[in-house]
């Protein structure tokens, strides 16, 4: 069982951002943020237009944050869509980028099911970065792995590596970015491939070779659980097919 | 290699409350993001943030919510949108990724919505204005990526 895109808001940058957007009560609704700007991703960080208590969870814990001079942190955030529930969601005020992304129905309240996160500075030259590894459970049915590049100075560029992320669903929801055309870069992206209990999944980048002050990078793996069997349910529409 | 183009503006005016719109433009094969900046609401001069301009965008009490309205039935209907929304500054200055910032801006991606057919066909940018007027521009700066 797996879970199925049906909304995203598209890579967003900058400040005081927002998604305006109908969301339907019992589904998953998650958001991705990386910024480099020494902000600790905030517990209450996405919310609605009702603001509390709709706010998603940060489900990756926070360790050792931030990074570097001055600093990468990213973060994955979840929230099973309540009755109640008002557009826009609302991303922080001070951040660099965000993905937010609705995923079809799940009616039970607790969906996270392994979650890490990490990061550190970058040594002068460095190229590539391999992400914190997660083992998920039997019934994880949606993988998000975020990562947030700080140079310093110079283009970042990165790419996604490692093959457990490639998104065959939706190229536009995994989102690459050079940030202020200098610096800074970082990912969103997802899997929704139905696979049973997975050890050490975890993501890799490519960029250009860091340099400046200090590089950094962070990087954040979770992964949710789909209902248990019986559990309730989304099914999308189907269309009609007319008589033979 | 991306290249970016300004494809979309409002000249500076007076805008009154209520919403303003660009013109519609069909997303481009490539289509990266598009930058949105409130041009010509400030001097650029922290000395004189406001100097010259009829009607400042310094009060809190003045909000503007702008970004981008996003169709996927060729510009007949923009059910989605991605924005800022931001409130007046005396001093003309506003958060911005890294520190701050003399002239509002917002980079967005691309939405997607599986019940409209997967990603928009054509956008457009808009700005709306609460308790104005307020003097300013609209300029979106396309990102393609072939």
């Amino acid at each position: 069982m797996a879970y199925t895109l049906l909304n995203s808001s598209g890579l967003t940058k900058g400040a005081n951002l927002s998604w305006t957007h109908t969301f339907t009560q019992n589904n998953l609704c998650t958001a991705q943020e990386q910024n480099d700007s020494n902000n600790t991703p905030g517990t209450t960080d996405f919310q609605d237009s009702a603001g509390s208590p709709h706010s998603l969870t940060r489900d990756t814990p926070i360790t050792g944050m931030p990074f570097g001079a001055d600093g990468s942190s990213a973060a994955n955030y979840s929230l099973v869509v309540p009755a109640g529930f008002t557009s826009p969601l609302k991303g922080p005020a001070v951040y660099e980028e965000w993905m937010a992304a609705e995923w079809s129905g799940n009616a039970t309240s607790s969906v996270l099911d392994a979650n890490a996160s990490g990061g550190g500075t970058l040594a002068g030259g460095a190229t590539s970065v391999t992400g914190v590894t997660i083992n998920t459970g039997a019934n994880a049915g949606l993988v998000l792995a975020t990562a947030s590049l700080h140079m310093n100075s110079a283009a970042a560029g990165i790419t996604v590596g490692g093959t457990s992320f490639t998104d065959t669903y939706n190229t536009s929801h995994d989102g690459t970015d050079n940030n202020d055309s200098t610096s800074d870069a970082g990912t969103c992206n997802f899997r929704t491939a139905s696979t049973a209990s997975q050890s050490g999944l975890g993501d890799s980048w490519t960029f250009a070779a860091a340099s400046g002050t200090a590089p950094s990078q962070a990087n954040a793996i979770s992964s949710y659980n789909v209902p248990a069997a019986g559990g309730t349910q989304y099914f999308p529409t189907l269309p009609m097919l007319g008589a033979d | 290699m991306p290249t970016s183009n300004v494809v979309l503006q409002l000249p500076v005016t007076n805008f009154p409350s209520g919403t303003h719109r660009t013109s519609t433009r069909a997303v481009p094969a490539g289509f990266q993001d598009s930058l949105i900046q409130m041009t010509g609401a400030t001097t650029g001069n922290p000395a004189s943030p406001f100097q010259g301009i009829a009607n400042p965008f310094s009060s809190a009490v003045i909000t503007v919510v702008f970004g981008l309205e996003w169709s996927w039935d060729g510009g007949t209907s923009f059910p989605e949108s991605t924005q800022s929304t931001l409130a007046g500054n005396a001093q003309g200055q506003w958060p911005a990724a890294k520190g701050t910032t003399m002239t509002p801006t917002c980079d967005l991606g691309m939405p997607f919505n599986s019940s409209l057919g997967g990603s928009p066909t054509h956008y457009r940018a808009f700005a709306t204005v609460n308790n104005g007027p307020v003097t300013t521009g609209l300029t979106v700066t396309e990102t393609t990526n072939p």
